[in-house]
């Protein structure tokens, strides 16, 4: 078995294979010798004229306000409560504004879905306000149209005499209360008209397990705070999921392991592909999506036989055999998470995926049932049309369409023609509706099948409301007007019930008066100043009683016939693809892979082996009759018999941008019981894969880069396993003066999930740019903040490491000491600062630093006024020119903003006053930021953890960034 | 030996020195032999050498020096220079004339990190009553009731890298006038002082003489009474000033 270090390494292209162009905004091509002395001759030509930049600045321009609004003062910052939704489901955003422009997303406290915290996703919303690639105006068949003529079309749609007979309205998953009573009324003014909900990656199949088992449609909440064996089968609920930021958090707060008697909860991860979660696990099985539910059956017979319960079929654990069996290898696994959850009864839980099938998901909920977890409670579901069987697909309006019954299609911002699976060929089906109106925020695959193509309200432009998982409504409110006059669903669907010129904000606001009509003012503004309205979370149903029809079909689901499987799942940054595509998401290393710009085949060792394939070889995959293709990536722990590939890619634009990746809708089934095997064929081609690591295993250099161990060793011996910290002895004195105040870090890797948002979130607080793909390829990423992703254990078990790694701020910081023009220099209060205006970019430091987190900016990457992006830039930081060295700065621009303010209001500055934005954003907790000489600061109480160790401690550059040993829990009983 | 024709310039007259040596060494040799044409460069191109070489030697330092000063005239600090304005306001006549105080229009300098410009609305508060139609005020009238802003040209600015915050200037004891000048004197503003960074770090490491009692911070006019020294150490315990000089202070 080879070492794992071979696994992550890049392709090496032959020199025959040319280096594709995607994404050249920026850079030059590659330069020839003669190009290059062409260009050094006009260099030195032109620096002359550097003289020229001696001379005055040029003027600029003040425009005050003609009134000033009251809350308005130029230079702070407001924070607005709104709400985001993914899958109709809301989480509470806070968004910061500096003079009518949203700049900054971060998550709202008040919102349980939130709990503080926001996603990767969440923060790209700010970037997709701005995409220069907005659709502006309205077209019919590609020519400028009038927006009358668009109302006039819908009208005609919405005629009372056609009952809404030929038409179809297509629109996304939604919990929002007002268009619920908008869908009814328009359903009870034109009954014959089809609604669709469009979700790629749907609950349906969560829904049906619950209505299976419990008889109606009910969702799972899981509190894990109050388990202690945690199993999931197929689920990636730390990064995935209506509510993932707050199970993450409470995830970790049952691991965070304040001293060594803490107790620590043991996770159980079962799945297809590494994911999030699974690099989270203590124990971690590796099944083809069809073993799934026989996992499920597996696991309930052993409980079931343990527990007996009421009304549960006496022959069960026989019933069960034939598909449990079918993992008879795995047994030794199922009895022992079977055993765990059995001793430590009331304090499990066991989560299913949602793509798992309904019987699955039904077991899941038996089993629950049956230990009587108390993690888990079921509510009603918040999702418009949750409760229908058909929810979420897309055959209904493939067969209108095919028997060109459609007279008048309404998409509402859902790219169909691309999210959907290929064999309903809507793509070519879309263009026989005989009038077909797009609104949306791009032009895609949809827009161009459509007649009119007309802009959509992005969320940051619009009101609504939407609800949480648990109910807890939030109303949504705009920013910024509308940039390029965009509608929201809420105003189309009034056009369709027959309002003249409505206005998305009336009709939030009548509607939510007729709720509340005594109060109504007051509670208008205390909710849009908390971000939810009080008293609308869903109550919890006790105990739902269970029955077991369910049985039959969880025995018939039986593992598909040989071959290798094919996995389609949703990817951690791009969901289903219908996020806006931003750069800032495109330029994530994914969690798992640290592939960026590009999704891959991702395979086992073993079947790579097999296959005789190595990293970034382009394989063909084909299925029902479609073919893709795309490179390799070999992750280990991945199931040997199944391909994994993330949906989410591959969106084309009608601009004819090129897309990045390759659409896993391609080989998606509208049915995927009755599909057709996975061919794979090696095509012998070689395809760059975008890593930003390449190094997979820590080696030797374990002990001084990530310290890791289990929950048992630790007990035994807690201060053993970090090496003392000692001040190493150093030639350069230490008489620099010292402010009262030091400011430090800790990351507890017990808690980091890997997860990644804080890495989106630096980005966007300290205007980093992105490179594009070329420059990835190139190793000039700019991201201040990486996630460092190793892998430890053996090629089939591998245990996941990550690191998040930023300057650490080294109190004898060697990129200090070789800076020629002292660009990089140590502050008073502990802070290694970068001098922009002095730098002349020998890159000296970052050669120096050991840490390698210094970033130089190769080119002008900011395009200024060219590009409305330029107002998602956040005002209190540089933007960086060409040739300019950057890094974290432990967020100053908060630091200084905090002190200021501390200062001016005649009060001492708290704890919390001062946090990064990647403390800010991550779910976990597991950054830490403050006052290391405050003795009540939490960062104080951190580093003096047992767990607390310095990354390269032996070079004694001292850095201030401290991390937490990570811990596992393994149960004795496996090792 | 071959040679050329004298006085081919300055660019020459390294080589020119070197070979006028060689030229008369050769007449010692050829007395009488003049025939064999005039010397390569007269007598003055050594002088010219001499001084070429004088003024390379003085470039290294001059040159930066220049440089230096440049950048300090007020060409380029913008120091006493008038910028043209939409509107003809007169400080001397609203700040001291009619004594209306600086924070009634610049109101977010005690708050904010900017001192704010006033709204036009806050112009037409008293104009829509006072000089109701004078043809001075004609541009703030028509950006008022057309609804665009009135766009004036910066006059006190500081370069886009430096993070200069109003409020904390105002709490901590600094008056306008220190580094605004006295703007109630100016018919039109200008820039008083060029905002180079030895401007600011001058006060920052020693902050005493130019701190004020809050009362007086809009006070163009106030002078401490007895010791300015002693005043600044005083004032600076009271208002508990410790101004930093990290980069990170003014630069993020």
């Amino acid at each position: 078995m080879p070492p794992l270090t071979s696994f992550g390494s890049r392709p090496r292209l032959d020199p025959g294979v040319p280096e594709f162009d995607a994404q050249q905004e920026h850079a030059p091509s590659e330069l020839s010798r003669r190009e290059f002395l062409y260009l050094s001759g006009a260099t030195i030509a032109l620096s002359s004229q550097a003289l020229l930049g001696c001379t005055r600045a040029p003027a600029e321009k003040i425009f005050p306000y003609r009134v000033q609004p009251p809350e308005i003062v130029p230079g702070r910052a407001l924070h607005y409560a709104s709400a985001s939704t993914l899958d109709g489901y809301g989480t509470g955003i806070v968004v910061e504004s500096h003079e009518g422009r949203p700049t900054k997303i971060e998550g709202n406290s008040a919102h349980p879905a939130s709990l503080g915290a926001s996603s990767a996703a969440q923060q790209a919303l700010l970037l997709e306000l701005y995409d220069p690639r907005r659709i502006r105006t309205v077209t019919r068949g590609g020519l400028p149209a009038l927006g009358d003529d668009l109302t006039r079309a819908l009208r005609a749609a919405g005629a009372l005499e056609r009952r809404g007979r030929g038409v179809h309205l297509v629109l996304g998953a939604s919990s929002s209360p007002l268009l619920a009573r908008q869908l009814a009324m328009l359903q009870s003014k034109l009954p014959e008209l089809a609604v669709h909900f469009h979700v790629p990656l749907s609950r349906t199949a969560a829904w049906q397990g619950s209505r299976l088992a419990f008889g109606s449609t009910l969702e799972a909440r899981v509190d894990l705070r109050r388990a202690d064996v945690v199993v999931a089968i197929g689920a990636d609920m730390l990064a995935q999921g209506p509510e993932h930021l707050a199970v993450a958090r409470a995830f970790a707060d049952a691991r965070r392991m304040r001293t060594s008697t803490d107790a620590m909860n043991r996770l159980y991860v079962v799945e297809t592909s590494m994911s999030v979660t699974g690099g989270m696990a203590d124990h971690r099985l590796a099944l083809v999506p069809s073993q799934m539910p026989a996992f499920a059956a597996a696991l309930l017979r052993e409980l079931a036989v343990a527990l007996g319960a009421a009304g549960m079929p006496g022959d069960l654990a026989a019933r069960l055999a034939a598909q449990a069996d079918t993992l008879a290898s795995h047994g030794a696994f199922v009895r022992a998470v079977a055993r765990d959850l059995l001793t430590q009864r009331g304090r499990g839980a066991v989560l299913a995926g949602d793509h798992l099938p309904a019987a699955a998901h039904a077991a899941v909920h038996a089993m629950n049932a049956l230990l009587g977890n108390h993690a888990l409670s079921y509510a009603p579901s918040p999702i418009i049309g949750s409760e229908q069987e058909s929810f979420g697909s897309l055959r209904a309006l493939r067969e209108a369409l095919a028997a060109r019954a459609v007279d008048s299609l309404i998409v509402l911002d859902r790219d169909l023609a691309y999210a959907s699976a290929a064999d309903l060929e809507l793509e070519s089906l879309l263009g026989r509706a005989k009038e077909s109106i797009y609104f949306g925020l791009f032009a895609n695959q949809t827009s161009a099948a459509c007649n009119y193509r007309a802009p959509a309200a992005h969320v940051l432009e619009s009101w609504s409301d939407t609800r949480s998982l648990g109910g807890t409504t939030s109303i949504v409110q705009p920013m910024i007007l509308p940039l390029y006059g965009g509608q929201t669903p809420s105003e189309v669907l009034a056009v369709l019930i027959g309002a003249e010129q409505p206005s998305a904000h009336e009709l939030l606001r009548d509607f939510w008066r007729e709720q509340r009509p005594n109060d109504f003012e007051s509670f208008w503004e205390t909710t849009l100043s908390r971000g939810t309205v009080e008293g609308t979370e869903i109550a919890p149903v006790t105990s739902p009683s269970l029955s077991w029809g369910w049985l039959r079909q969880l025995v018939e689901s039986t593992p598909a016939p040989g071959g290798v499987e094919l996995n389609l799942i949703a990817d951690t940054r791009l969901h289903d693809g219908l996020l806006g595509n931003s750069p800032w998401l495109l330029e994530l290393p994914c969690p798992v892979t640290k592939q960026c710009w590009g999704n891959a085949a991702l395979i086992a060792p073993a079947l790579a082996r097999r296959l005789g394939v190595s990293n970034g070889q382009v394989l063909e995959l084909t299925r029902g009759g479609r073919t893709v293709a795309l490179p390799a990536l070999i992750v280990p722990g991945h199931a040997d018999a199944a391909l994994t590939l993330a949906l989410g890619w591959g969106q084309k634009y009608e601009s004819g941008q090129e897309s990045f990746g390759v659409s896993g809708y391609r080989l998606m089934a509208s049915n995927e019981q009755a599909v057709a095997p996975l061919q794979i064929r090696v095509t012998g081609q070689l395809d760059e894969l975008a890593l930003t690591q390449d190094t997979m295993s820590l080696g030797e250099s374990a002990d001084s880069i990530l310290l890791s161990s289990t929950l048992a060793d630790y007990q035994k011996a807690p201060k053993a396993l970090t090496p003392k910290l000692k001040r190493p002895l150093s030639m350069y004195a230490s008489d620099a003066p010292e402010s009262e105040r030091q400011w430090g870090m800790t990351i507890d890797l017990n808690a980091c999930t890997g997860c990644s948002a804080c890495v989106v979130a630096c980005q966007a607080e300290n205007n980093i740019p992105s490179v594009g793909k070329n420059g990835v390829l190139k190793h000039r990423e700019m991201h201040w903040l990486r996630v460092d992703r190793y892998l430890g254990g053996s090629e089939a078990a591998p245990r996941v490491l990550v690191e998040p790694m930023a300057c650490q701020h080294c109190e004898k910081a060697p990129c200090e000491y070789v800076c020629p023009t002292g660009a990089t220099t140590h502050s008073t209060d502990g802070l290694n600062q970068m001098v922009y205006n002095r730098c002349v970019g020998t890159r000296f430091c970052s050669n120096n630093c050991p840490y390698k987190v210094r970033r130089f900016n190769w080119f002008d990457y900011h395009q200024g006024e060219a590009s409305p992006r330029e107002l998602a830039e956040n005002p209190e930081v540089t933007v960086r020119a060409r040739g300019v060295m950057e890094k974290c700065s432990y967020c100053v621009q908060r630091i200084r903003k905090a002190e200021i303010a501390a200062k001016v209001g005649h009060r001492p500055l708290l704890d919390q006053d001062v946090r990064t934005a990647c403390e800010q954003a991550c779910p976990t907790q597991a950054i830490r930021f403050g006052d290391i000489n405050d003795a009540r600061s939490e960062v104080a109480a951190l580093r003096q953890s047992e767990r607390a160790f310095q990354v390269l401690p032996e070079l004694g550059a001292v850095p201030r960034t401290r991390y937490l040993m990570k811990l596992t829990n393994p149960n004795p009983e496996l090792k | 030996m071959k040679f050329r024709p004298p006085g081919t310039g300055l660019a020459r007259s390294a080589r020119a020195e070197t070979l006028s040596v060689e030229v008369e060494i050769a007449h010692e040799e050829t007395q009488g032999d003049k025939a064999r044409g005039a010397a390569l460069f007269p007598i003055w191109s050594t002088s010219v050498f001499r001084l070429v070489l004088v003024l390379g030697v003085l470039g290294v330092v001059s040159i930066p020096a220049a440089l230096w000063a440049w950048e300090r005239t007020p060409y380029v600090s913008g120091v006493s220079m008038l910028r043209p304005q939409p509107v003809k306001f007169d400080h001397r006549h609203h700040a001291r004339d009619d004594g209306i105080a600086c924070m009634y229009c610049h109101s977010d300098a005690a708050r904010s990190a900017s001192a704010g410009m006033p709204a036009t609305s806050l112009c037409m508060g008293c104009h829509s009553q006072i000089w109701t139609n004078s043809p001075e005020l004609a541009p703030v009238r028509q950006a008022y009731f057309s609804d665009a802003p009135l766009a004036w040209n910066r006059v006190t600015r500081l370069p886009h890298f430096v993070y200069f915050n109003h409020s904390i200037h105002v709490a901590k004891g600094v008056g306008c006038v220190t580094c605004h000048g006295r703007v109630d004197r100016m018919a039109q503003v200008y820039p008083v002082e060029p905002f180079t960074m030895d401007f600011c770090l001058d006060c920052h490491r020693a902050p005493d003489a130019r701190l004020r009692p809050l009362t007086e911070i809009t006070n163009m006019e106030w002078q401490p009474s007895g010791s300015p020294a002693e005043s600044g150490a005083r004032l600076r315990q009271q208002l508990n000033v410790q101004p930093p000089t990290d980069c990170t202070t003014c630069h993020r």
